[in-house]
């Protein structure tokens, strides 16, 4: 893979005319511009939105990532009480809504993962494959409460194994199957080219 | 009689890497290795192969950011420069080596490899590897496809449906500018697929795409044929897998061909070993030692002492293991055939930069392996993909798992501590592009201009390049840089048209520093 192809980053400005050895070239100039027309860019810690998107790693691991405004936060003590945000805890609602027609979070069943106030992401092992989730951030109140603060997309597991569906049309030939000689029914991951190279499998 | 097929599939794709405002950054020398050591050679022996009438088959996905490199005025100007100065390196080194006749003729097989590609590069296709392609394309032998525009990681960038189909469009249009017809296939970059996004490849006419073996192999249903036959998902696109016999016996650490002890080492070039005034002038960045791509050892054994490199052993080993390759393949297509009640179809991707940049004698293995194959053996054929779908047409309806290549199967090396960040500002830019192309279905010339080069930079910024440089911690700084400029000159682009004071003389620098895809068209963010 290409990213392998050189090992330190310098980068050192130089503009106008290069001479060469064999043969004089001349560069274009780059653009002439105002100083200060290229900002070094920052990018915001926040945007200012409530939400929460939810992304999958791998068949049993989930991440989220989320940001909730001040203004929820003053709303949610404005409702609450002064000292409701001190006193409840931050969690992930996950709903598994696997089995759910219409993502129904009455119905799904759920479970929760305290978070803290200083983090804006969250790995969660979900532990099931080929099942469908989305999470609910929110607090939970010393009263047992649950308050919504943001609601995220919902997102499907992939397949951790060979499917035990069967079309009958195309049923399938054990013995084609049999030459990959899967080892407990997984898979040696990982076998692209520039996990090799970082493997120092290919020379 | 032929029993299977075999499909070799090079992926070509470096990110885009062009700095006008300096010739001296590293990272463009990614660019000037890679069409040195790989792209060069790689056409060189489809060349020889087409001129001895070896009826090869291959399936080349070229991305669009090396299609746009490729095309770009100022690279090709550089890379000139680059391979005369290489030359004159080369020059120099004869002189040295004069009295040392096992180097000096390691030397002399360099000075062969530049001309050649020097050659081709500058007389024969005019300082543009498009034209190579093209000229290619024409023989029939060869398949050319397109993966994203910039290599977008589809299953993690893809919150907004129009990010995907701005990454899927934009590489069609742009490959259909470039080589005047649309592809049958598409290469998913890292392979990842996340089931739907099919049915955007189907409403853009594309026929096929890849998948690792896993895609397949837990689809659903389970497939008849394994990974030995296409799938068709509910979209109507076929779903090829790769083959894991194949990534064993070429890749793996016991039966794997690059790590042979006649091969070239690629860890000792002489750009670490020579004294600074001599090396000096020949470094990409003055001070900074970095590959000249001249390199004298093989890889010997596991020593640190290093013999010198012998060119024609090289050479015999890679007719040797293109020899074995091809013995393994007549022998899985043999035992597939007899079980199988249609010809079975072997899938071997790989990394086209693997070829000859890292495995010096890839391109050369790759050479052997067309030839022997023609004239050695009839078990099988090589074939590409577009030519297997018309020879067997009705393919099992099955959805593929959601997979990629990387590191464990999934997502993982693209989404984990180092690079999670950037997801936030990926969707944030995405979500913000899509309301700024609804917003802006009528657009003043200014506006579209700047809403073009936003869509630029927000696919700039997408390249799954960055998130993978970040994961394997060489040369990070690069790419949290290149994140943050792309996005950072995105969200000031948004801003600037929300609030209606785009700033030309800004603009037309961004036009000139990000320059690709002139016929972009910010409207495909609005999803259709």
């Amino acid at each position: 893979m290409w990213l392998f192809f050189a090992a330190i980053l310098v980068v050192l400005v130089i503009g106008g005319v290069y001479l060469i050895n064999r043969q004089t070239v001349i560069l274009r100039k780059p653009v002439q511009l105002a100083e200060n027309s290229e900002p070094i860019y920052q990018l915001p810690q926040n945007y200012g939105k409530d939400y929460i998107v939810l992304m999958v790693k791998d068949p049993y691991w989930l991440h989220a990532y989320w940001e909730i405004t001040s203004t929820k936060h003053e709303d949610f003590l404005e409702t609450f009480g002064s000292a409701s945000w001190r006193d409840s805890q931050p969690v992930l609602r996950v709903y598994d809504v696997t089995n759910e027609d219409d993502f129904n979070p009455v119905n799904a069943p759920f479970y929760d993962i305290p978070v803290n106030d200083w983090a804006q992401n969250w790995y969660f092992k979900v532990g099931q494959a080929s099942h469908s989730f989305y999470v609910d951030l929110g607090r939970i109140l010393p009263d047992g409460r649950f308050t919504l603060l943001a609601r995220s997309n919902m997102v499907t597991t992939p397949r951790d194994s060979v499917s035990t569906v069967i079309d009958p049309q195309w049923p399938p030939l054990e013995a084609v199957w049999q030459t990959l000689n899967l080892p407990n029914e997984s898979l040696p991951y990982g076998l692209s080219s520039a996990e090799l190279v970082k493997k120092g499998l290919v020379k | 009689m032929t029993k299977g097929y075999v499909t070799m599939v090079l992926h070509a794709h470096l990110p885009y890497v062009r700095h006008p405002e300096s010739e001296r950054v590293l990272e463009e020398k990614w660019f000037y290795e890679a069409n040195t050591e790989t792209y060069l050679p790689l056409i060189a022996i489809f060349n020889r192969l087409i001129r001895d009438g070896v009826p090869f088959k291959i399936t080349l996905s070229l991305s669009p950011t090396l299609l746009s490199m490729w095309q770009d005025p100022l690279l090709q100007q550089r890379y000139l420069l680059y391979l005369r100065n290489l030359q004159e390196l080369i020059d120099k080194e004869l002189v040295r080596t004069a009295n040392q006749p096992h180097l000096a003729n390691i030397v002399k097989m360099y000075q062969h490899n530049i001309a050649e590609a020097y050659t081709l590069y500058h007389e024969r296709y005019q300082d543009n590897l498009v034209n190579a392609f093209r000229d290619l394309e024409q023989s029939g032998q060869i398949e050319l496809i397109t993966c994203g525009a910039t290599h977008g990681y589809l299953p993690l960038i893809g919150l907004q449906r129009g990010v995907v189909e701005t990454q899927i469009k934009v590489a069609l249009d742009y490959f259909h500018q470039v080589f005047g017809h649309h592809p049958r296939g598409f290469w998913l970059p890292e392979c990842a697929y996340n089931p739907g996004d099919d049915a955007i490849l189907a409403a853009n006419g594309i026929e096929y795409f890849f998948v690792d073996t896993h895609g397949i192999l837990y689809a659903t249903p389970r497939p008849r044929y394994s990974i030995y036959a296409p799938i068709r998902c509910t979209s109507g696109v076929a779903a090829f897998g790769r083959d894991l016999e194949t990534s064993r016996q070429v890749w793996s650490a016991q039966e794997g061909y690059p790590g042979d002890y006649d091969y070239r080492e690629f860890y000792r070039d002489i750009a670490y070993e020579l004294d600074d005034a001599y090396i000096a002038p020949f470094l990409h960045v003055p001070g900074l030692r970095s590959d000249t791509g001249l390199k004298y050892y093989r890889i010997t054994g596991k020593t640190e002492h290093k013999a010198p490199y012998i060119p024609e052993h090289g050479r015999g080993q890679a007719a040797l293991h293109a020899g074995n390759f091809m013995f393994n393949r007549e022998r899985q297509v043999d035992y597939l055939a007899q079980h199988m009640d249609r010809q079975p179809l072997v899938i071997c991707p790989y990394d086209a930069e693997l070829f000859g940049h890292w495995w010096f004698e890839g391109p050369q293995w790759l050479e052997f392996l067309f030839r022997k194959a023609a004239f050695d053996q009839h078990i099988f054929q090589f074939t590409t993909p577009g030519e297997y779908l018309d020879r067997y047409p009705n393919n099992q309806p099955a959805t593929p798992s959601m997979s990629s290549w990387g590191c464990n199967g999934y997502n993982e090396v693209w989404l984990e501590g180092s690079n999670d960040w950037i997801y936030r500002h990926l969707h944030q830019a995405g979500d913000t592009m899509v309301q700024l192309s609804k917003r802006f279905a009528n657009a003043t010339e200014l506006e579209t201009r700047a809403l073009n080069q936003a869509a630029r930079e927000l696919l700039l910024a997408e390249s799954s390049d960055w998130a993978f440089i970040m994961k394997t911690g060489t040369m990070v700084n690069y790419a949290v840089r290149r994140t943050t400029n792309h996005a950072g000159r995105f969200f000031r682009l948004a801003d600037q048209l929300q609030n209606n004071c785009v700033d030309e003389l800004w603009l037309e620098d961004v036009e000139a520093k990000d320059n690709l895809y002139p016929g972009i068209d910010y409207h495909s963010f609005t999803t259709s």
